[in-house]
């Protein structure tokens, strides 16, 4: 395999000679370019990021006095079995519908590659990540309900006492499945755009060099895709513990108006804490588990750039 | 039960006003209260209130006062009664259709609880009773279960408030 390698992207940009010092060039014009998204930055991100770390310290209703609590917001959310619980759905969502999702993604990539009309079936399986959480829900909610689609064609084949599928403890699964389906079609796209800019006459050396179909795999397409296959994942890590929206819908419907709390992630237990449904806003403690959720997103993104750390190939 | 499907629901005294829109025409509501379990009649109503508050640091709380007494007059409780459907606060505006029922069983009530029983610790509803009182609910715990699990997750919530 014939396939140039450099350190990095941004070495090979750097101007060598030239009228005066690229660098001192460079440093002349950092603040102009920089420095109005680094002021938006700070204004819309950074600050209230602290505001929130410094709020997560007190116990406070919205309004009025706040009262000084140190860490006791965090120990008590390491006490919360339902905080660990939602922490758990979380990392559920994130590491087994990341996993199949990826698997998915990647396979109906390689297989869209050859096929026809395929311009098609990309708009096909992205649309439903374009659809509002909203469709799902009331989708869901006309094929899995008692009297609904899927227990009528099941009753048609002779299943008499179906799972109850839209109960609490099935829930989440219900859930996961869903979230699949949403996101699918939205990372095939992206590994799509990554598959199709391999230049053809890589397949081509394969063919001549008598490469079976798992080798060309194996040696030119996970390595030439593995930068998208990078972002892919950081995205859909921060995606993931963000997830709200298709909870509520799925469960925000019964009498309580709050889903149950089977389902919860860590985004709905810090809504549901800060927003507390009929009772007093507990902005402190709510804080608290946003900032954790927080750390939680830093964290795995780093660890998942250093594990995906490879050489960038250029072609 | 709108269309003459259905004949009972337990359900607030706001169904009737909620229902108007799609419920069979000629339909009569109607209410008794939710029968008390060993006790003698009707002793215990719920009810849940709406109305006005003036924060203490208001600066026009002489103003705000007027305003809730001019909503509060007859002429708007009795509009409040007749065209919003809802119980009225002053004793001097009749109450008809479904409403009036209601009204009897409230007057003759001796004690009275809100929604959640008024409960408005942080959290506690959603994260302490409604779980547990959900496995109550579909029968995955005894009475008894569910004495134990709250005595243990009300522990935990008082110790976790500081």
């Amino acid at each position: 395999m014939s396939v140039a390698q450099s350190t990095r992207a941004g070495s090979s940009t750097t101007v060598k000679g030239g009228r005066g010092s690229p660098a001192r060039r460079r440093g002349r014009m950092f603040i102009p370019f920089v420095g109005p998204a680094l002021a938006f930055y700070t204004v819309l991100f950074i600050v209230p990021t602290v505001i929130a770390v410094w709020i997560s310290l007190h116990k406070w209703a919205g309004s009025g006095p706040m009262q000084w609590r140190g860490l006791s917001n965090y120990v008590a959310l390491y006490h919360d079995t339902l905080f660990r619980r939602s922490l758990l759905n979380t990392l559920e969502l994130l590491v087994i519908v990341g996993v199949v999702m990826f698997i998915l993604s990647f396979v109906m990539s390689l297989v869209l590659r050859d096929m026809a009309g395929k311009k098609i079936a990309r708009a096909v399986i992205f649309f439903p990540h374009m659809i509002n959480a909203l469709v799902f829900g009331a989708v869901i909610g006309f094929m899995f309900n008692p009297g609904g689609l899927v227990n009528s064609l099941l009753q048609a084949i002779g299943v008499n006492s179906p799972p109850q599928w839209l109960s609490p403890d099935n829930l989440f699964p219900l859930i996961m499945a869903a979230m699949l389906f949403i996101t699918t079609g939205y990372y095939t796209t992206i590994l799509m755009a990554g598959v199709d800019r391999i230049p053809p006459y890589f397949y081509e050396d394969c063919a001549m060099a008598g490469a079976n179909a798992w080798q060309r795999l194996r040696y030119v397409i996970i390595p030439l895709t593995w930068d998208v296959f990078g972002v892919c994942a950081v995205l859909w890590t921060i995606s993931s513990i963000k997830i709200f929206e298709i909870i509520w819908i799925f469960g925000g419907s019964n009498g309580v108006g709050q889903p149950p709390t089977q389902s919860w992630t860590t985004a709905v237990y810090t809504y549901a804490t800060a927003f507390g449904g009929q009772s007093i806003p507990a902005y402190g403690a709510g804080t608290a588990a946003a900032v954790v959720s927080l750390i939680l997103v830093a964290v795995l993104v780093v660890l998942l750039r250093r594990a995906m750390r490879r050489d960038v190939i250029e072609f | 039960m709108g269309q003459h499907k259905a004949g009972l629901i337990l359900m607030g005294s706001w169904l009737p006003s909620e229902a108007s829109a799609f419920a069979a025409k000629g339909m009569v509501y109607d209410s008794f209260p939710f029968p008390t379990v060993g006790g003698s009649g009707n002793d215990a109503a719920r009810v849940d209130f709406s109305g006005f508050e003036i924060p203490k640091q208001a600066k026009n709380a002489k103003v705000a006062e007027q305003f809730a007494a001019f909503f509060l007059s007859k002429k708007y409780q009795t509009m409040w009664a007749k065209d919003a459907q809802l119980i009225p606060v002053r004793s001097d505006v009749p109450v008809g259709g479904s409403l009036a029922n209601v009204v009897k069983d409230l007057t003759t009530a001796t004690t009275f609880r809100s929604q959640d029983g008024g409960i408005l610790y942080p959290g506690y509803t959603t994260k302490v009773l409604d779980p547990i009182d959900d496995q109550l609910f579909f029968g995955k715990i005894t009475p008894q279960q569910f004495v134990t699990q709250m005595v243990a997750a009300q522990k935990n919530y008082w110790a976790s408030q500081g």
